[in-house]
């Protein structure tokens, strides 16, 4: 691998990704960042119990979850409107 | 406000509002049973196309400050491949009845547990968002 292309692995791109959760405005350098990370710029204190979910358009339908150790890639599709939702549940 | 709202404690009026508010402006309560409320949804969304949106989720009367407990649905859900969701599916059972009348024929004995701690009236609009992430991973 040359050099030039082990720096465009490594180097932020100049886009900034701005993504909304709910109606929380957030912009990220990064093209992938932690769904926890993402969770806690929207002001969740302690995400490890909640779930990042990616909408199809705002206030639409999740079609990707994501754990909080899960990352996100804001460079694909769908991945500009999330919702936060809690995990867990059980049966009785 | 219907009869069965007028009963409803402050918070959980509360809770119905902003879930009109925020959710879905049709909102409901069409049942009190056993110290919950059904609360019907009327968009709760499902998996497949053929299916129609909503059902009755079983909020106590004490929320936030105690959990949901169970869904009641018109038809069996389906899996985004077609089958039947089996997830603590409980067909025709006793708890379906207090919302028969509607329709309320299939009851999923889906508990909060193991889920964040509750504790607001706001709250709501997570919890039937809870909800759909359990049909969907039903």
């Amino acid at each position: 691998m040359s050099t030039a292309n082990q720096l465009s692995n490594t180097e932020h791109h100049d886009e900034i990704h701005i993504i909304f959760v709910g109606e929380i405005e957030e912009k990220w350098r990064e093209d992938v960042v932690k769904a926890s990370e993402i969770m806690q710029k929207a002001g969740v204190s302690d995400p490890s119990n909640f779930i990042l979910e990616a909408l199809n358009r705002k206030g639409g339908d999740p079609v990707a979850e994501f754990k909080p150790a899960d990352s996100v890639d804001l460079e694909e599709k769908d991945r500009k409107f999330f919702r936060i939702t809690p995990g867990g549940g059980g049966r009785s | 406000m219907n009869d069965l709202e007028s009963q409803l404690p402050p918070p959980f009026k509360e809770a119905l509002a902003l879930l009109r508010q925020n959710r879905d402006a049709d909102a409901r309560v069409d049942a009190i049973d056993a110290n919950f409320g059904y609360v019907w949804i009327n968009n709760l969304a499902k998996n497949t196309d053929s299916e129609s949106r909503g059902g009755w989720i079983r909020l106590p009367l004490a929320f936030p400050y105690a959990n949901p407990h169970g869904l009641v649905t018109r038809d069996a859900l389906l899996r985004s491949d077609g089958d039947k969701v089996a997830d603590a599916y409980n067909p025709g059972h006793e708890t379906c009845k207090p919302v028969s009348s509607n329709g309320g024929a299939h009851y999923y004995s889906w508990t909060w547990e193991g889920a964040p701690a509750l504790n607001s009236p706001k709250d709501i609009v997570a919890v039937a968002q809870w909800y759909e992430r359990r049909i969907r991973n039903g």
